[in-house]
């Protein structure tokens, strides 16, 4: 019972840690690409705030929603898009990084389910000082440039 | 080798001998070069001049485009005479593409949209040409097309005939090593590509898309073509 009660003890300790250590960061506008039905691969986009004094760092990430979770970016050479994986990606302090269509991303490859339009799914993303940040990315379709309410459904809230 | 080249006695010859041993073998390499270079390359080197038109990279003269025959997603046969008659958009890409394909489907949706609002749609047709056959089904290809657009194609084929269409137009692809089988990645050309009536290349797009330019340097093109 004692070492239970240590477990717990222990277990809420380093939660409260955990919270803390990333306090400083803040998801904003996070979303997932809504994917054509049996479409593998998709990516998820966010900005991320860096409230601390301290630059910080994504190193890795994971989600429930896919086989494999990479931090990628585009690079433009020889005329292609080149999609390359990246070892981390910087949130400098006071700062923000922006993750969006055409540049970083977290990379979902070999979805485990279609990701449909209403839905969410959840990520987790892996600091460079240890700690760790879990939230949950609507699932949507790109946002148009067209401002104007067509009759596309997707055209709402922008 | 040529034994000549690789012996000592090639430091004997006199400069007006070696000058000609220098032009003779840069005129081997340049006989060489076009036996092994395709027509795509050739045209690539007689390519007039490119004219910024609203962003879009029109090539004058026109390039055409040699015979070439895909299957599209409704079954039919796609050859190089499926492009006249109308002015098609044709991006080159793949299904597993995460983010460049359904990026550049989007906004060609919009521009569906706004030629649509303009009643200028009826003969511009929107291809997509998948460069990964082993993955991308006919069938895979015409769901994920339809997402965007119901009336958007997508056709692929033999690598051979895919590469003939993509070469001659510019679009290049690469696979990108040290993936496994079932989920690599292809690097490719992000650029959309537009054939005129005579089914020639016209113009080039790249990317980022802006749907509102695509629209009004198709418009320029077309008043000056018609």
């Amino acid at each position: 019972m004692k070492s239970l009660l240590h477990s717990l003890i222990l277990a809420t300790g380093l939660t409260a840690m955990q919270a803390s250590a990333s306090g400083g960061l803040e998801i904003d506008d996070p979303f997932a690409r809504a994917v054509p039905p049996g479409t593998p691969n998709s990516a998820v986009f966010f900005t991320i705030e860096n409230e601390g004094t301290q630059d910080r760092a994504i190193v890795s990430a994971s989600s429930p929603a896919a086989k494999v979770v990479e931090l990628h970016t585009h690079i433009m050479e020889d005329g292609m898009a080149k999609m390359r994986e990246v070892p981390r990606i910087l949130v400098p302090a006071g700062g923000e990084t922006k993750l969006k269509p055409g540049g970083l991303h977290v990379m979902l490859l070999g979805l485990h389910h279609d990701l449909v339009e209403g839905e969410a799914v959840s990520v987790t993303l892996n600091f460079d000082d240890g700690t760790g940040k879990t939230f949950s990315a609507p699932i949507r379709r790109v946002k148009r440039m067209m401002k104007h309410a067509g009759k596309h459904h997707d055209a709402k809230g922008h | 080798m040529d034994p000549v080249t690789s012996t000592p006695a090639e430091s004997t010859f006199s400069p007006a001998r070696s000058g000609l041993l220098i032009g003779l073998i840069a005129l081997l390499a340049l006989v060489g070069g076009y036996m092994v270079a395709d027509q795509g390359f050739l045209d690539s080197l007689n390519a007039g001049t490119i004219r910024s038109v609203h962003g879009a990279s029109v090539l004058e003269p026109p390039r055409p485009i040699p015979a070439f025959t895909l299957t599209d997603s409704r079954g039919e046969a796609y050859t190089q005479t499926s492009l006249r008659d109308r002015w098609t958009f044709v991006f080159f890409g793949y299904t597993y593409c995460p983010d460049v394909c359904p990026m550049a489907l989007t906004r060609f949706n919009e521009v569906h949209e706004l030629l649509s609002a303009q009643q200028a749609l009826d003969d511009v047709h929107f291809m997509f040409v998948s460069v990964d056959p082993p993955r991308d089904s006919l069938e895979r290809l015409g769901n994920y097309v339809t997402f965007f657009n119901r009336d958007f194609l997508a056709a692929t084929g033999d690598p051979d005939q895919i590469e003939t269409f993509a070469r001659a137009s510019g679009a290049v692809y690469v696979r990108v090593p040290g993936r496994d089988e079932s989920n690599y990645l292809i690097d490719h050309s992000a650029a959309a590509f537009l054939y005129d009536p005579d089914g020639r290349l016209h113009a080039v797009f790249n990317a980022p898309h802006d749907p509102f330019q695509i629209t009004r340097a198709l418009a320029a093109i077309r008043s000056q073509q018609l």
